[in-house]
């Protein structure tokens, strides 16, 4: 039984959520198609990171090539269950290196599973994924890391994610979040072994360098972690 | 209070009718060119609300119990004035205010008349409990100026293989906020209902040299307002009617950090007028009244030795004083003789703890410590013409524990651990727990959780005694225990949405409680009832970034005493609340909506405290360069009647509450 007080202050109550809500909802129906402002950062980041790489596929193309429009562009790869929404829109016009900026998004692993449940080995699409110049690898891959860089280790691409442990599992950059900041750690070793060199300025903004590759056992160069 | 069924509501859509027409159409800005900005801006760049859990952080659906995070942001937006309206809004938590401390109940669980010693607070890991009656101070008395929060960790459940005593009900961690949080010289005045005032100056910065520094002082002070109590309603005592509702507060904190070291010194001294004349005091004398001097300083000690050691060790100081004035009537005949009864209790002790993290082998975690608390000072006195009770004592406990995190399989998690306990004044206590935390798909965790803990009895329950006249102290007690099992089932819907569903059993034995011996009619506390609370919550979580964030919960307790077979008193079988937070415009201005609906409880005299439902609204306004904030707030916005149960010591049966409220806040950055 409800006393005459709560009966008096349903009524009120409910008028009053349904005019938050119905003000809040166009609100929120903006936000819904837009990417949150944390992964619009990252995505300025790994656009960002293109400017500091050096390896053979980051070369420009030939001369004649050059600032033609047939130029084929730098591939941004995004795997797994993609939190960047519309983040790299502002991209569609921009160049990095005098090329054209492209992004391809690639099924997360689990996507692949059998009729058992049971996942691939090594991510089906690795050489599709292979031809990116950068790739990030969303968080719903945790659990894969392993069959999403084993077939990668060899390419010469960057891998990116945000996912604790990243490094540690092989991938070159990690996304931090710092008091509310976005920052990132490197892996120099991996980025060594992919073949891939990464230029001093984006490694001096590095919160943490590690140096010791999961597909190669600890560096002999290693001389501590902090840099 | 004659009002039309939608007086409330009419008179709102007038006030939200002129937000719309102050506001501009909530059309998405364009962004700015994030592209264009070099690596260095970029990571200069702030982000309001962060959805990562940041590197060293559990996830919820990691913890291993049912937990509720409130972050600053949320304190802001909702316009939350001390930290018992803060666990308020938690799913199954409700409170009592008694107009001298606030207490907070967790799961149908609050007798009227404690101390709330079954919750353990932390602040930054700190035990605040204090050591006479081992009671956390949630209301204007707590150590802490709420707008210093960074964030509150409700873990419901028992905690006690971690944390030794109290922890029986819920552990409550308070994060402060770093300097860095500041950056600057920030100053906030308030005014609310009832000449209530407040202000605050702090100062928060990070140095180049790592020194993280924090300064704060807040005062307050309130006249109360005009009270009526039909109990008292008589010409000889002023018909019912009373003033005494005043409150004074002053808070001192400092926190600084460099490099592993952490310190805080927290200050609070609250004076409170008792307008109720509990304990039979005369009704309408402004010296009857409660005041509390709390002082925290922490130290802690954090280094990561090496990738899979890391070690925590902390010690602290806390300092409790409690004095109270009751002023009575001895008088025989006709003629008063008024005389001013004081208590008092004196509090210091020690606590500090060494705690190390470890990843031996693969797919464990292993937390091990131990603590020790040493109490150099609990005392307890009353007097006023003589001297009733003085008691002195000193003890001492240490605790060691140890908790295994196994990652038995991919998606299956098992947690282990126990802690012992050894006492002065009983002997050991040994408190184990296990949880299996099962992600059942992406996104669903089952977590079957069973735990248990224990509160030693405390000094003011060993010890106190009036010298005859109706209380006597126990020969011994043992120390209470709860042995509680509960499922959870948490899912991510999406990446906003989020629900949780719980259900719990409790068994509580060997509550402490007083009872009258029959050999003398003395009063004795004893180690005699038992608790069985059975319940459910469900929760749902919503966020969505331009700021929307919802939250909502049910719960459903029946806490019955197993003794007697009767429920509990101050005990409402149903809580429901929500909360929501909506953006008015874009980045600026947000609006708080609280709404909570507390079923009916008994009282002491075996009524109903009514039902009700209650409204908090807060519009919050910050400028676009966050330099300058304007909150306004009503509290109990449609003026809705209702009390809570009152205890033992009051002649009132239940205890009114606040009708509405307002408070304008300013606050302005440097």
């Amino acid at each position: 039984m409800m006393s005459e007080n709560v009966m008096r202050a349903t009524g009120s109550i409910l008028f009053l959520i349904a005019c938050l809500t119905v003000w809040g909802a166009p609100v929120a129906v903006c936000a819904d198609s837009s990417a949150t402002p944390e992964y619009r950062l990252k995505a300025a980041f790994l656009y960002n990171f293109i400017l500091f790489l050096d390896g053979a596929r980051f070369d420009p193309p030939d001369d004649n090539a050059k600032n033609d429009d047939s130029s084929p562009p730098i591939l941004i790869g995004i795997l797994g269950t993609d939190p960047f929404a519309d983040a790299f829109e502002p991209l569609k016009d921009k160049e990095v290196r005098n090329r054209p900026v492209a992004i391809r998004r690639f099924k997360g692993l689990d996507e692949f599973a059998d009729a058992e449940g049971r996942l691939p080995a090594r991510h089906p699409q690795s050489e599709q994924i292979g031809d990116c110049h950068v790739v990030f690898i969303c968080r719903s891959e945790k659990e894969h890391l392993t069959a999403i860089l084993g077939p990668l280790r060899r390419q010469s691409l960057l891998t990116v994610a945000d996912t604790p442990g990243f490094l540690e599992a092989g991938g070159i950059v990690d996304f931090l979040i710092e008091d509310k900041k976005v920052c990132f750690e490197i892996n120099t070793a991996a980025a060594q072994r992919a073949g891939l060199q990464i230029r001093s300025q984006l490694l001096r903004l590095a919160k943490r360098i590690v140096q010791t590759d999961a597909f190669e056992g600890p560096n002999d160069e290693e001389n501590g972690n902090d840099t | 209070m004659t009002q039309t069924p939608y007086g409330g509501g009419t008179w709102m859509s007038v006030v939200l009718l002129t937000v719309m027409a102050v506001a501009t159409s909530p059309a998405c800005s364009e962004q700015e060119d994030l592209f264009a900005m070099s690596l260095e801006d970029l990571m200069a760049v702030e982000i309001d609300t962060v959805v990562s859990a940041s590197k060293y952080e559990q996830k919820v659906s990691d913890a291993p119990s049912s937990v509720t995070i409130i972050t600053a942001d949320e304190i802001r937006k909702y316009g939350y004035r001390t930290l018992a309206e803060v666990l308020r809004s938690a799913p199954g938590f409700y409170v009592n205010n008694d107009r001298n401390y606030e207490y907070v109940g967790v799961r149908g669980f609050r007798r009227p008349g404690d101390y709330d010693t079954r919750i353990l607070l932390l602040v930054d890991g700190h035990r605040t409990n204090e050591n006479i009656g081992n009671s956390p101070l949630f209301g204007a008395q707590f150590v802490l100026d709420v707008d210093l929060i960074d964030r509150v960790e409700i873990i419901r459940g028992p905690g006690s293989s971690l944390y030794g005593s109290n922890a029986l009900l819920a552990v409550i961690n308070v994060i402060t906020k770093g300097g860095k949080t500041l950056n600057g010289l920030e100053l906030s005045g308030e005014v609310a209902g009832f000449d209530t005032w407040k202000s605050r100056i702090s100062y928060g910065n990070r140095f180049d040299n790592g020194l993280d520094l924090l300064v704060s002082a807040t005062r307050g002070d309130s006249e109360g307002q005009e009270l009526y109590f039909k109990e008292f309603d008589d010409p000889a005592t002023a018909n019912g009617l009373v003033r005494n509702d005043d409150a004074s507060l002053h808070n001192l904190f400092v926190r600084a950090s460099w490099g592993d070291f952490g310190l805080i010194a927290a200050h609070a001294a609250a004076e409170k007028g008792i307008p109720t004349a509990p304990w039979d005091a005369v009704f309408g004398d402004g010296r009857t009244r409660t005041y509390d001097d709390t002082t925290l300083i922490g130290l802690t000690y954090e280094r990561e030795i090496s990738e899979t050691l890391a070690l925590q060790a902390r010690t602290a100081y806390g300092h409790y004083d409690y004095d109270g004035r009751y002023v009575y009537d001895y008088s025989e005949d006709e003629t008063p003789y008024i005389v001013v009864n004081k208590d008092r209790w004196r509090g210091r002790w020690w606590d500090s703890e060494l705690q190390v993290t470890a990843r031996p082998f693969e797919k464990h975690i292993l937390t091990a410590g131990g603590e020790f608390h040493c109490n150099t000072r609990q005392d307890q006195t009353n007097w006023d013409e003589e001297v009733y009770f003085d008691d002195s004592r000193h003890s001492q406990n240490w605790g060691l524990y140890v908790q295994d995190e196994y990652r038995v399989l991919d998606n299956v998690t098992l947690v282990a651990g126990a802690r012992y306990d050894r006492y002065d004044t009983f002997g050991g206590s040994t408190n184990p727990r296990m949880a299996v935390l099962y992600d059942l798909c992406d996104r669903t965790t089952l977590k079957l959780l069973y735990g248990r803990a224990f509160r030693a009895p405390n000094a003011y329950e060993l010890y106190y005694h009036d010298g005859g006249y109706s209380q006597k102290a126990p020969l011994s007690l043992d120390p209470e225990t709860i042995d509680t099992y509960e499922i959870v089932l948490e899912r991510a819907f999406t990446e906003n949405l989020s629900a949780s569903l719980s259900g719990f059993y409790y068994v509580m034995d060997d509550l402490i409680g007083q009872n009258v011996d029959p050999d003398d009619d003395l009063l004795v506390f004893t180690n005699l009832e038992e608790v069985k609370t059975r319940g459910m919550e469900l929760t749902l979580n919503g966020r969505w970034e331009t700021g929307l964030r919802v939250r909502t919960s049910y719960s459903y307790v029946d806490a019955e005493n197993s003794v007697t077979d009767r429920t509990l008193a101050n005990s409402p079988s149903h809580l429901a609340k929500l909360n929501l937070i909506a953006p008015v415009l874009k980045d600026t201005l947000f609006a708080g909506l609280e709404v909570q609906y507390n079923a009916k409880s008994r009282t002491l005299a075996d009524n109903d405290a009514d039902d009700f439902i209650l409204t908090n609204l807060a519009l919050t306004y910050r400028s676009p360069s966050k330099r300058l904030e304007i909150a306004a707030g009503l509290y109990n916005l449609f003026d809705v009647k209702y009390g809570y149960p009152a205890f033992g010591e009051h002649t009132q049966d239940t205890i009114e509450q606040d009708g509405r409220m307002f408070r304008i806040k300013l606050t302005y950055r440097f």
